[in-house]
């Protein structure tokens, strides 16, 4: 089990470990990393040495909150974590009067709890979507589908010319049909729609285009948050009991700003950069998020190169098993489009970079 | 004194060459309006590329696999035939043309940057094209890649889509490896010289690295180590941004390869380690006119006698190929 925390920097703190009937089981104690990190598995060993079999945890947290008044002001960029983290086994301490850390210090208290991520399969099914940029402009959304379906008769690639059953066979979400159609979300009912075909099971891969932010993506009345997706996916990373009921195993957020934030938590995503071996040693599939940490433009006029570097993007991915750092490295090259419309450079792999359709 | 106009003429065609190659176009300039015209006309990005075209493909890369097959002593029949194939994939011929290795990849042709020039006729320039197979055929228990005309990837599969062994790792906990580092550095190299990649200049210019795959059971907090190893060169940048050149995976247990990939990634431009050569389809644009018959459908109906009798009838011969 992945236990993740954020709390102030190089802080001590214990966590004590509770089972689903709230008896104490045992209590880890360290200190959070320079950005105030806490992240380490747990292999569900009991202090005993004997194997967990519960299914939810409680964890109660102590952080002792001195290290505060060494904590400089100014706010540190994330330092996007390249490595699993640590292991950790769960020790007893004595209770309930046990020493703080640092003894008799002031002291803050936060509980979070874990479940074990259901299983489930990455079925290659898409869910997929675009956003007019403006809605009033109707020039604009018009170039915007035609990217999406690749031209008439899906000439340039495109999305859903390139993943449907012309190209790679990929079932696709409603409303989305090769060298035809492509699903537009741009208002309450129709992001009403979109967001119950994401949840439907076997869709754990999306692609959406439009306009993006750290917590969010759509269209003015036609906005999905990050919350929206949290709640209807059933993906909870940081709440009191967290979960991934639903998590996605590929998402493109093809918009401002998607990998700005913690946008890729709501679909099971961490938002770490790893490998493929951290979830190995979880045991649970291996996923991936590519959003753009800056805001990033769309030149109507130029929407066939775009289309031509989305399809070339999906053949790397889809055609062959390549990396997703391959089919990134590929696309902000412009190798697909004359060097055109190249993927925008601040684009940014949270889960695993190594991601490939056919490894675990 | 004969010799100073030729050298002169030389010196004129050197300056006129170097010019050419560092020609660049913009989106909106003639050249790319024509590029994007010949790729609607036709069809390079279009999907899926017609049945002619990809049968051709799939010939070429069936060779290629049962070559690859029989080098390597994968568990298949040889040659593998198009009814061993489960799921085949072409990709559009945009996507695998040879062309340049930096902006904006120009089509390597007899027409360097004109090709896009439309005092040229069209389909003298279309013609031209050098494209190369790509895509991949996939049996019950292998798939082969194939990236501009090369095999890139050669893997065992459990089952479609599944890496050999890769949904079983827990099974090979606390089982013994037959071989060692350096033993699996020898088998993978040996299986790459017999693929024909120049394995002394592959490890010149880019050093081994063997690693064996680290995991943590379920039941465990401590990580073990498992009998998959993994031959690397060229893995170059940081540990987790970047792929490796060329990757041999073995399986420990039984000393059977795994996988065997060779990158074709734009910064690997130099693909001189390989001595096999690019399967290209020379008639692809030919391939590319004849349109995928459109599919029919059997009818049963009874014959009417009486009826038409003024038509010609002669029996027709049906033999199967």
């Amino acid at each position: 089990m992945w236990i993740y925390a954020e709390t102030i920097p190089n802080a001590a703190f214990e966590l004590d470990m509770y089972d689903e009937n709230t008896n104490y089981i045992g209590t880890f104690a360290d200190y959070s990393d320079a950005n105030g990190v806490i992240s380490f598995l747990w292999g569900l060993i009991d202090p005993d040495g004997s194997q967990d079999n519960n299914t939810n945890f409680l964890g109660v947290y102590t952080v002792d909150t001195s290290s505060l008044m060494q904590v400089s002001s100014k706010l540190s960029a994330q330092n996007f974590q390249t490595a699993s983290p640590a292991q950790k086994t769960i020790g007893v301490k004595a209770r309930p009067n046990s020493p703080q850390p640092n003894g008799g210090s002031p002291t803050a208290t936060a509980t979070n709890t874990w479940a074990i991520e259901p299983a489930w399969y990455p079925t290659p099914n898409w869910a997929i979507a675009y956003s007019p940029l403006n809605p009033n402009d109707s020039a604009s959304t018009l170039k915007i589908e035609q990217m999406m379906i690749g031209g008439p008769g899906g000439e340039y690639g495109g999305i859903v010319s390139t993943l449907g059953n012309y190209g790679m066979g990929a079932p696709m979400s409603p409303g989305n049909v090769s060298q035809s159609s492509a699903f537009e979300m741009a208002d309450t009912n129709t992001r009403a729609q979109f967001l119950s075909y994401m949840a439907q099971s076997p869709y754990r891969q999306l692609f959406f285009f439009g306009h993006g932010g750290p917590t969010g993506f759509g269209t003015g009345g036609a906005v999905i948050s990050q919350k929206d997706v949290q709640n209807d996916l059933g993906n909870f990373m940081h709440t009191a009991k967290p979960a991934l009921y639903h998590p996605y195993r590929l998402v493109f957020i093809d918009g401002c700003l998607a990998g700005s934030g913690t946008l890729c938590e709501s679909f099971g995503i961490p938002a770490v950069t790893v490998n493929t071996n951290y979830f190995l040693t979880m045991s649970v599939w291996s996923r991936g998020f590519l959003g753009f940490q800056k805001k990033v433009s769309f030149d109507p006029a130029q929407w066939t190169w775009r289309a031509l570097m989305l399809g070339g993007f999906l053949d790397d991915w889809m055609g062959q098993p390549h990396t997703l750092n391959y089919c990134v490295t590929n696309a902000q090259a412009g190798a697909h489009s004359s060097g055109f419309q190249p993927m925008d450079s601040t684009a940014v792999i949270f889960g695993a970079k190594d991601l490939r359709r056919d490894m675990p | 004194m004969k010799i100073l106009p030729f050298v002169i003429f030389l010196c004129l065609v050197s300056a006129q060459r170097l010019c050419a190659d560092t020609k660049t176009f913009d989106a909106d300039s003639p050249e790319a309006h024509e590029c994007l015209a010949m790729i609607a006309d036709y069809h390079l990005a279009k999907q899926p590329p017609p049945i002619a075209y990809r049968l051709a493909s799939m010939q070429k890369m069936l060779l290629e696999a049962s070559y690859f097959a029989e080098r390597l002593e994968l568990p298949s029949s040889r040659p593998i035939e198009a009814k061993d194939i489960q799921y085949p994939y072409v990709s559009p011929p945009w996507y695998s043309m040879v062309s340049e290795t930096t902006r904006p990849y120009w089509p390597i042709t007899v027409f360097s940057n004109h090709i896009y020039d439309t005092n040229i006729p069209r389909e003298q320039r279309a013609r031209a094209f050098k494209i190369s197979v790509q895509g991949t055929i996939e049996t019950t228990n292998l798939l082969f890649a194939f990236d501009k005309g090369r095999l890139s990837d050669d893997e065992r599969l459990s089952r479609h889509d599944v890496q050999y062994y890769s949904m079983d790792i827990d099974k090979l906990i606390g089982k013994t490896s037959l071989i060692n580092d350096t033993e699996a550095h020898e088998m993978a190299t040996q299986w790459l010289a017999a693929v024909d990649i120049n394995v002394a200049a592959l490890e010149k210019k880019y050093p081994p690295e063997i690693n064996r795959l680290h995991f943590m059971p379920e039941n465990s907090t401590n990580a073990v180590e498992l009998p998959i190893y993994f031959v690397t060169w060229g893995w170059v940048g940081a540990a987790i941004s970047s792929e490796p050149l060329a990757e041999v995976k073995i399986l420990g247990t039984t000393k059977e390869l795994v996988e065997l990939r060779i990158s074709n990634l734009l910064r690997f431009s130099d693909t001189s380690f390989s001595k096999r050569p690019p399967l290209l389809i020379t008639n692809a644009i030919d391939l590319l006119r004849l349109e995928t018959p459109p599919l029919k459908h059997l009818e049963h109906s009874e014959p009417q006698s009486g009826q038409n009798s003024n038509a010609l009838q002669s029996p027709m011969k049906i033999s199967r190929p």
